[in-house]
């Protein structure tokens, strides 16, 4: 999993470049499109050669200690609880429903692969681009959407609605089991139960605006609930885990995704937080 | 700053009324976490600890919210609080530590062990296809197959669309309607923007409104006073837009006069074309 969504964030760091030199040059949406594929491919081999030199610098640190994989025959009721949750929220993803347009990624998405010119309307008036503030600008995840949509005939509900929801749960619960992996060391016959309390927790605060259920059911698309859903925990992960190199990642990440605190975002503020733990108990178990 | 503080006090009073509970099993969680988990989890019980703090102290949640644009308030702040793995792996050492399954007299083929993880299996299971069967039931509003939107939006613009046909048009509605406006109709125009409504709803101005913040209030209110009435009709005069939509709830609706064509009715919203000829 760690592999996977560092993948997935280096991709998403060449994705970005793309956009950003797009949105300098003549930000058209189909120079994007074209510019889009062999970025992805370099990222793709980026990731690679950056896991490869990881991989050896890697066994010279000191390893959490991990929990056993799953299992039916420990837990296997919690399996079934785990599966109910996971079908009743995807059975709500199946289903028709009223997306939280708070966050703009969803109108600007839908104006650029109309428009076929990326950042071309200010999201909350209709004006033209050059009244978009910059730090809106910036951010590309619309324009990776929009260039989705355009090349695949999907609709902005069945995209942004439905399928980057789903895959966004998906590695919330992907991010979830690692975790547990990590918190459970010894205690194998609990990541069943680990795993469906994450489902049922994140169900039950669908209904109250804020929490991370929310988010993950009603505005799975934008750069904040990914942020919440996968890029946090996984960054609480990274540091559980001591790889700090993957947290930083996920930090860079973050700033390309989501606008807080000028650009700095929070995975800075948790990386700092798990550092400061860490030394803390390194020295109280030394003491 | 103060109104960031305003934030805070606003959206912990609203959390502490829908999810207090959710905030003492976190708190629960901890303290069981660092008395039973391991070295990791602990780790993630502190920094959680820590996170909540600042995100819950005022003056913490204050410095932190000067990194948000506006139009966020308090309850952002609270995703970055790792609630759900705090609250999964409190469960887990609760279950285990009520099963007594670690405790030293335990035998592996005890069934009192296995009959409390089942009966709440099964108990969970139950809820969860109830809920399945009742989701939609949590929704407010039905949303319209394609677009994410509201049925009931979704029929007042089509009806507008079918009146005033393709092309460009400037619309006066309410805060709610505008935020859809940009997604179906790109090229339809309000007459002021959505983020007047989001300053309105966070507290928050990122440009400067004069006229406009008063007609916002009285298109979202739910009566309308003969004032009111006058200021809203000479708004309207004054900016000519090509369509209005206002609350049904209004008990004076320019039905009588002769520039306001009536387009349709809904549940909550009637939706006039105006019909001047400096504008048609």
């Amino acid at each position: 999993m760690i592999l996977l969504i560092s993948w997935l964030m280096i991709l998403w760091g060449f994705a970005e470049g793309a956009y950003l030199y797009v949105l300098l040059t003549d930000g058209s949406l189909a120079v994007y499109e074209r510019l889009l594929a062999p970025a992805l491919i370099a990222g793709a081999a980026a990731a690679f050669l950056l896991c490869l030199l990881y991989r050896r610098l890697r066994p010279k640190m000191e390893q959490a200690p991990c929990a056993g994989k799953l299992s039916l025959r420990e837990g296997g009721a919690y399996f079934i609880i785990f599966a109910a949750a996971g079908i009743v929220t995807l059975s709500h993803f199946a289903g028709s429903y009223v997306v939280d347009l708070s966050d703009a990624v969803y109108e600007m998405a839908v104006n650029a692969a109309s428009g076929g010119l990326l950042a071309g309307q200010h999201p909350f008036t209709g004006e033209t681009a050059g009244t978009i503030p910059s730090r809106i600008r910036i951010l590309g995840l619309y324009a990776l959407y929009a260039a989705i949509m355009d090349r695949t005939g999907l609709s902005a509900y069945e995209l942004m609605g439905q399928i980057v929801p789903v895959l966004v749960w998906l590695l919330h619960m992907g991010v979830m089991y690692s975790l547990g992996r990590t918190l459970l060391a010894g205690r194998e016959r609990y990541l069943w139960l680990f795993l469906s309390l994450a489902a049922v927790i994140d169900l039950a605060t669908s209904q109250i605006e804020g929490m991370i259920g929310y988010r993950l059911f009603y505005a799975g698309f934008s750069g904040e609930t990914i942020r919440a859903a996968v890029l946090l925990p996984y960054c609480v992960l990274c540091c559980c885990q001591k790889r700090w190199l993957p947290a930083l990642l996920c930090a860079a990440a973050e700033a390309m995704l989501v606008w807080t605190t000028y650009g700095i975002g929070y995975c800075i503020l948790v990386i700092v937080i798990f550092f400061a733990v860490t030394v803390w108990q390194k020295r109280r178990a030394q003491t | 700053m103060s109104l960031n503080f305003l934030k805070w006090m606003e959206g912990t009073a609203d959390f502490k009324q829908e999810a207090g509970l959710l905030l003492l099993l976190f708190i629960g969680s901890i303290i069981l976490i660092w008395r039973k988990a391991n070295r990791e989890g602990k780790a993630l019980a502190v920094s959680g600890a820590v996170l909540a703090v600042c995100v819950f102290v005022p003056v913490t949640a204050v410095f932190l919210l000067m990194g948000y644009t506006g139009f966020y308030d308090w309850k952002d702040l609270l995703l970055v609080v790792p609630l759900t793995p705090v609250l999964a792996l409190g469960g887990c050492l609760f279950v285990e530590e009520v099963s007594g399954i670690r405790r030293p007299d335990a035998e592996k083929g005890d069934t009192a062990i296995q009959r409390l993880p089942a009966a709440a299996a099964a108990a969970c299971v139950i809820f969860l296809l109830l809920a399945a069967v009742n989701f939609h039931a949590f929704d407010e509003e039905e949303a319209s197959d394609g677009y994410g939107i509201p049925a009931e939006t979704l029929q007042v613009y089509e009806s507008l669309r079918n009146v005033v046909g393709e092309g460009e048009m400037t619309i006066l509605a309410d805060g709610e309607l505008l935020m859809y406006v940009r997604l179906y109709c790109p090229d339809w125009y309000p007459v002021y923007g959505r983020d007047l409504w989001d300053s309105q709803a966070a507290g928050y101005v990122e440009y400067t409104y004069g006229e406009e913040t008063e007609i916002y209030e009285i298109l979202s209110s739910a009566s309308l006073t003969e004032e009111d009435a006058d200021a809203f009709f000479s708004y309207v005069e004054e900016t000519q837009p090509d369509c209005v939509i206002i609350s049904r709830e209004w008990e004076t609706a320019p039905g009588d006069l002769p520039d306001y064509n009536l387009v349709t009715l809904t549940e909550q919203y009637i939706a006039y074309v105006i019909t001047t000829e400096e504008n048609r």
